[in-house]
């Protein structure tokens, strides 16, 4: 139960606690109070913290450390790891670079937001030795500031990073080792089973370390929820006060967490982080870069897990339509049972999928890219940065010379599930050489979505701006420049 | 502190033993009759000490103006989201998981959600308020042209990133101290001393810092403190409270949104004849500072414009909705939107670019200087800074290049568009135009200064120590500020209408003088020197020849019994304001400012992106350039989200569907334009005699993002100049792709 917390070589124990306990909570609970609660929901970074931990990298072992968002992760998730605070930055009387460049370009006002921004800018820090907007952009994504209109905060990213190699290592550079050292001492391979005694109540919580384990504990627990990150299933925790009976971890299940590569397949863990997910699929379809930018803020992709976002099924998740569009398809397991199903047919109805109890995803199979096929994905939202889609559509196109073989399309926002759009299709292969595709493709969506008006955006906006969206991938595909604006420079352009 | 984390604010105060939280049940209906309110289950949840209803407060109602505000709903709910009941538990998350228990039975009745249902019910808070000059109607009649439109302009939520939060702690002989994210700590102590029934010096209200407040912790932070001094006095024990996010977005109210209706006329050349506004508020279920902030509206809804004949009527909606209130700019942004889309309107029907309408009709120095109320303007600098920012920006080459652009791009469309700023500075209220301060010298040479402002990041009691530093001569860090309390200084207005440093400064510097005054006479008699030679500069005090470090010269005049502390008082001059006739000079003066914005947007989608944003502003001779550059900025920034991004949503029954960040969405990091030049305007002062000769601050760089509206809204003009563009704010993305798209195609 122990993990290592700030400037400390010696590590904390959580002992016996609520399992439902988030970072957040068990931060401010003891006098760590540096790290705000801002909205409970990991949408405004006021309680950014910095996560370490142990990752192999080319045989070699070292701590990797990522922003998260404390107030929906799980306590009992720091478990052999490395938490650093906005307490833990500064050494004795010495400001931390990045909190002294937040000083000296006055990147604070009212202050409830700087913590968050200090953790999220000392991680930046600690990962790059230089720095450009976009990285900086990505870095902060998930920092809202209502004070400074974020500028001064820019600036403090560009003067922190660029005098880098001026300054003497910071105490996580300097200490690498030896903390590298402590968490290799926590490394526990062992199982961790709590039960915690909540007046009459008993709330039990799991971490298997293996896939075999963790299939007992499932078969024999049928009631339990399985959390790999937490940061939709944690909302429930921080928003509706609900307290989970039974909570089980997949994230020490080292089966879940890694990505193979099996020829014509990749296999991803299904407790494989979205960060990490990211740098191997970007490889293979460079269009999913900035897409995967605009998916989540930075910390929610540190965090949150590629299994987890299946398995959760929510209608707006924006990974399914474009892994469904990649014609993915998942391994799933029930004690020693495994099966393979398309990721088409996994979503049932809204929120239901053809999950069987105590079965989970085990892993996503993406078919790797032939030479002529091209994915575009588009994702229109109310904000380009950290926000959920109104629409998200992934298109697969499989051409033969200039002429197209086939096309897959999935969209999100358009229905209760991730749904492939066959009607769509159809229409897009026919009208391949016209322009004005507009109204068929509108005709075809409305036969086959009914989609619902809610806060971000109408039904009828959501029609016509798919349709339109066909049209905009067709003149991508015909090398019109039409990059989505997120990213648009004026750097050379004004 | 603030980038160590270790700025307290007060959720992050260790909690006195035996301290209890409260949460509030809310109702799940805009307007109806409370029939049964069921407390039995969430009574029997775990931790719950007791529950209030509305039946159980003896003094039930609260408010700015008036108290038409029920701390607990009574008999009938107003909106949705009102409180119904208030839980006290052993901790926060067991008060909010019983009150999520309390059920309600509430006969549903029809709401009166938006400002045309209230418009055409004739619901109203109060009488309409009207700014008239000359005769619109005539003026408008004979022009040879006219335009007549309509715009609708959306709310915002404040978004503090702290919530409203308040902890009581009684004490003893029914005294009580208050810690609460105020921006009018004087307000909450007289709330509070009102609901308890004890007199206002039983009370101290302590504000050390807020997390934000931007005019939503101006009246709304009131309940909260209330309910937690009903609970502290009734069980003897320290209560505290912090309102979710989900809660706070419900329960208090925004900026008000905004129907204006218009007719104008105007020459071939674009010069305003005569104007006609009807601007229609959306106030909410009470009256809050609504009616100060539509006279705000009126007042800026002239800007920088001489308007000979207008009448400008301002509409008081009641509807169930939260209670509207003060944010940033209080009614100026909405009446100056107004007129920036009047000004745009015409430009495009004459088709020249816009500033020309704008050049054409500003007010002007000696001449065309009398706003509709009468004032006259007396340091109009709008024609001098705005030639300067077209220049500084670029404007006119940017204006072909984009002309340029959006020939060779079929998809892809630029807009550009300047808009000026000129803001009115002082309380419309005039009783408010007044600020005290309580400056201490301790025997060291240290200075404690004390004064009636709150801190909510825009940098206040840096200001105000400054005054007080430069006064003694000293270092800053000579002066250290503590928490407003009304303890220290009593009957203090709200920390608002961008008024902080213009009158608390002043009332610190009236302090100093009181003090240097003592210590003057004591230098002259002590040394037999005269007044004259006497001065306070570098850390010393200089009696003619003798240069003696402050800290020693206090020491001794404090050993020959001289008086070391001194209150300070100021009040504005020159303000006066007819409510009758609508008529006076409400304001002591103005701030200026004007902003060009670059917008590209994808026709195909709707989507746009901010390219580019300049700004040159005015603030007087600056007090702290730094502290004045960061509200130009997060001014500028904060207005964009409230036309671009922010909407609000209700549902046709009144339920308000944007309740946290993920559906409410302010602007995040990647909104701030790649290029974003700033200036403060350089070498000039205020001609009236503020502190320092400099100028507020705090609202009037929000409105500088009207010319970012304009611009998406040029974008569209130039994608089809048939296209009369219905373009409301905020602007989404959605909205932008129906004004594109009206048609299937």
């Amino acid at each position: 139960m122990r993990f290592l917390l700030n400037q400390n070589f010696s590590s904390v124990d959580l002992g016996e606690i609520n399992p439902n306990m988030t970072v957040l909570e068990w931060l401010r609970g003891n006098q760590l109070v540096g790290s705000k609660e801002g909205c409970a929901s990991g949408d405004c970074g006021a309680c950014t913290a910095v996560v370490g931990e142990l990752v192999v990298n080319n045989k070699t072992t070292e701590i990797k450390y990522k922003s998260i968002n404390t107030c929906i992760a799980l306590a009992y998730s720091l478990i052999g790891k490395h938490l650093v605070t906005v307490e833990g930055l500064a050494e004795g009387d010495r400001l931390h670079p990045v909190q002294n460049a937040m000083v000296l370009e006055n990147g604070s006002q009212c202050g409830f937001c700087t913590p968050g921004f200090v953790m999220s800018l000392f991680a930046l820090y600690h990962n790059e030795n230089n720095t450009n907007l976009a990285k900086i952009n990505e870095a902060l994504s998930g920092n809202l500031c209502r004070c400074t209109g974020y500028k001064p905060i820019i600036s403090a990213a560009f003067l922190a990073i660029n005098k880098k190699n001026k300054e003497p290592l910071d105490f996580y550079k300097k200490n690498q080792k030896q903390l590298k050292e402590a968490l290799v001492k926590l490394s526990d391979p062992k199982n961790i089973s709590v039960s915690f005694a909540k007046g009459e109540k008993i709330i039990n919580y799991d971490a298997p370390s293996n896939l075999e384990e963790l299939s007992k504990v499932l078969s024999n627990n049928s009631s339990a929820k399985i959390v790999a990150a937490g940061t939709d299933l944690n909302l429930e925790i921080t928003q509706s006060m609900k307290e989970f009976p039974h909570l089980v971890s997949v994230n020490r299940v080292p089966e879940l967490k890694s990505i193979s590569d099996n020829g014509a397949d990749l296999e991803i863990g299904a407790a494989v982080s979205y960060e990490d997910a990211a740098s191997i699929l970007i490889g293979y379809w460079p269009d999913l870069d900035s897409f995967l930018q605009r998916f989540a803020s930075l910390p929610i992709k540190n965090w949150a897990t590629i299994g987890g976002n299946i398995a959760n099924a929510s209608p707006i998740g924006d990974m399914p339509p474009v892994l469904i569009a990649l014609d993915a398809k998942l391994k799933l397991r029930k004690g020693s049972k495994v099966r393979i199903i398309n990721l088409e047919e996994f979503f049932i109805s809204y929120k239901k999928t053809s999950l069987d109890e105590s079965e989970f995803i085990e892993s996503i199979i993406v078919p790797k890219p032939n030479d002529n096929e091209r994915l575009i994905t588009h994702k229109i939202s109310k904000r380009y940065e950290d926000d959920i889609s109104a629409v998200c559509m992934a298109l697969k196109v499989t051409t033969k010379g200039s002429h197209p073989e086939s096309v897959k399309i999935a969209l999100g926002g358009m229905s209760g599930i991730p749904q492939r759009a066959i009607e769509l299709e159809k229409v897009m292969l026919e009208n391949w050489n016209n322009d004005e595709i507009v109204l068929a493709s509108y005709n075809a969506l409305k036969s086959e979505f009914s989609p619902f008006s809610d806060v971000r955006a109408s039904s009828e906006y959501r029609l016509r701006v798919t349709a339109n969206l066909v049209k905009k991938s067709l003149l991508i595909l015909k090398g019109l420049p039409l990059e989505n604006l997120a990213h648009y420079s004026v750097a050379s352009k004004l | 502190m603030h980038v160590q984390g270790s700025a307290k604010y007060i959720d992050d105060m260790p909690e006195p033993n035996g301290t209890l939280h409260v949460a509030f049940a809310l109702s799940h209906v805009a307007y109806g009759k409370i029939n049964s309110i069921d407390i039995k289950s969430a009574k029997k949840s775990e931790g719950v000490h007791s529950i209030l209803l509305a039946k159980d407060i003896k003094h039930l109602h609260i408010g700015a103006i008036v108290h038409d505000e029920p701390i607990l709903a009574v008999n009938e709910v107003l909106f949705f989201g009102q409180a119904i009941a208030a839980v006290l538990a052993d901790s926060h998350e067991n008060a909010r998981r019983a009150a999520a228990l309390v059920s309600s039975d509430i006969k549903e009745l029809e709401a009166i959600v938006t400002i045309d249902q209230a418009m055409s019910k004739k619901s109203f808070l109060d009488e309409p308020l009207v700014v008239s000059t000359g005769d619109p109607s005539k003026a408008i009649n004979s022009a040879q042209n006219k335009l007549t439109g309509n715009l609708s302009i959306g709310g915002q939520e404040h978004y503090y990133l702290e919530g409203q939060v308040a902890m009581a702690i009684p004490t003893e002989d029914n005294e009580m101290v208050i810690h609460s994210s105020t921006q009018n700590p004087t307000e909450v102590q007289h709330l509070v001393a009102h609901v308890l029934d004890v007199p206002q010096n039983a009370i101290e209200v302590i504000t050390r810092r807020m997390g934000g407040g931007f005019g939503g912790k101006e009246t709304d932070s009131s309940q909260l403190a209330c309910i937690c001094a009903i609970f502290a006095q009734q069980c003897a024990r320290p209560v505290k409270s912090r309102l979710s996010r989900r809660d706070d977005m419900l329960l208090t109210g925004k900026r008000h949104d905004f129907v204006a209706n218009y007719e104008v006329g105007y020459s071939n050349e674009g010069l305003i004849q005569g104007v006609k506004i009807d601007l229609a508020a959306r106030c909410g279920y009470s009256l809050d500072l609504s009616k100060a902030i539509v006279s705000r509206a009126l007042f800026h809804a002239d800007n920088t414009y001489y308007i000979p004949n207008a009448t400008f009527t301002g509409f008081l909606c009641k509807t169930n909705t939260a209670s509207n209130t003060a944010f940033r700019g209080f009614g100026g942004p909405q009446g100056m939107l107004a007129i920036e889309n009047i000004i745009e309107e015409i430009a495009t029907s004459i088709g020249v670019d816009a500033i020309e309408i704008r050049k054409l009709n500003y007010y002007q120095k000696n001449t065309k200087n009398i706003t509709p109320y009468d004032q006259v303007i007396e340091d109009n600098i709008i024609n001098e800074l705005s030639s300067e920012l077209i220049e500084d920006s670029n404007y006119l080459t940017r204006r072909k290049n984009i002309s340029q652009f959006n020939k060779e791009n079929k998809y892809l469309k630029k807009g550009l568009a300047f808009s000026p700023v000129k803001f009115g500075i002082s309380f419309t209220t005039q009783l408010l135009n007044q600020a005290g301060a309580l400056v201490s010298i301790y025997r060291d040479g240290s200075i404690h200064l004390n004064h009636g402002g709150t801190e909510m990041g825009q940098g206040l009691f840096i200001k105000v120590a400054q005054v007080v530093a430069n006064e003694f001569g000293v270092d800053i860090g000579r002066v250290k500020v503590s928490a407003t309390s009304t303890a220290k200084v009593p009957n203090t207005s709200p920390t608002a209408a961008s008024s902080g440093s213009d009158l608390n400064g002043m009332a610190a510097r009236e302090a100093c003088l009181r003090i240097k005054k003592n210590l003057t006479e004591f230098a002259v008699s002590h040394f037999s020197s005269s007044k004259e030679d006497v001065r306070f500069q570098d850390s010393m005090v200089i009696v003619a020849n003798k240069k003696i470090p402050f800290n020693e010269f206090v020491s001794l005049a404090y050993l020959n019994r001289v008086e070391l502390f001194s209150n300070g008082f100021y009040k504005t001059p020159k303000i006066f304001f007819d409510a009758i006739k609508q008529k006076g000079n409400p304001f002591y003066y103005y701030s200026y400012g004007a902003c060009v914005s670059e917008v590209i947007v994808d026709c195909l989608t709707g989507e746009y992106k901010l390219l580019a944003v300049d700004i040159l502003h005015d603030v007087g001779a600056s007090l702290n350039p730094a502290i004045d550059m960061g509200q130009i900025v997060g001014g500028y920034i904060q207005g964009m989200g409230w036309l671009c991004s922010e909407e609000l949503k209700w549902s046709d029954s009144g339920a308000l569907l944007t309740t946290g960040a993920s559906t409410y969405k302010i602007p995040a990091i990647g909104d701030t334009p790649e290029h974003f030049e700033v200036k403060i305007k350089p070498n000039i002062s205020n001609h009236e005699n503020t502190i320092h000769k400099s100028k507020a601050v705090g609202e009037p760089p929000l409105m500088l993002a009207i010319s970012t509206w304009l611009a998406i809204k040029n974008a569209i003009y130039n994608a089809d100049n048939n296209i009369k563009t219905g373009l409301n704010a905020p602007a989404s993305f959605e909205q932008v792709f129906f004004n594109l798209n009206k048609n299937l195609k």
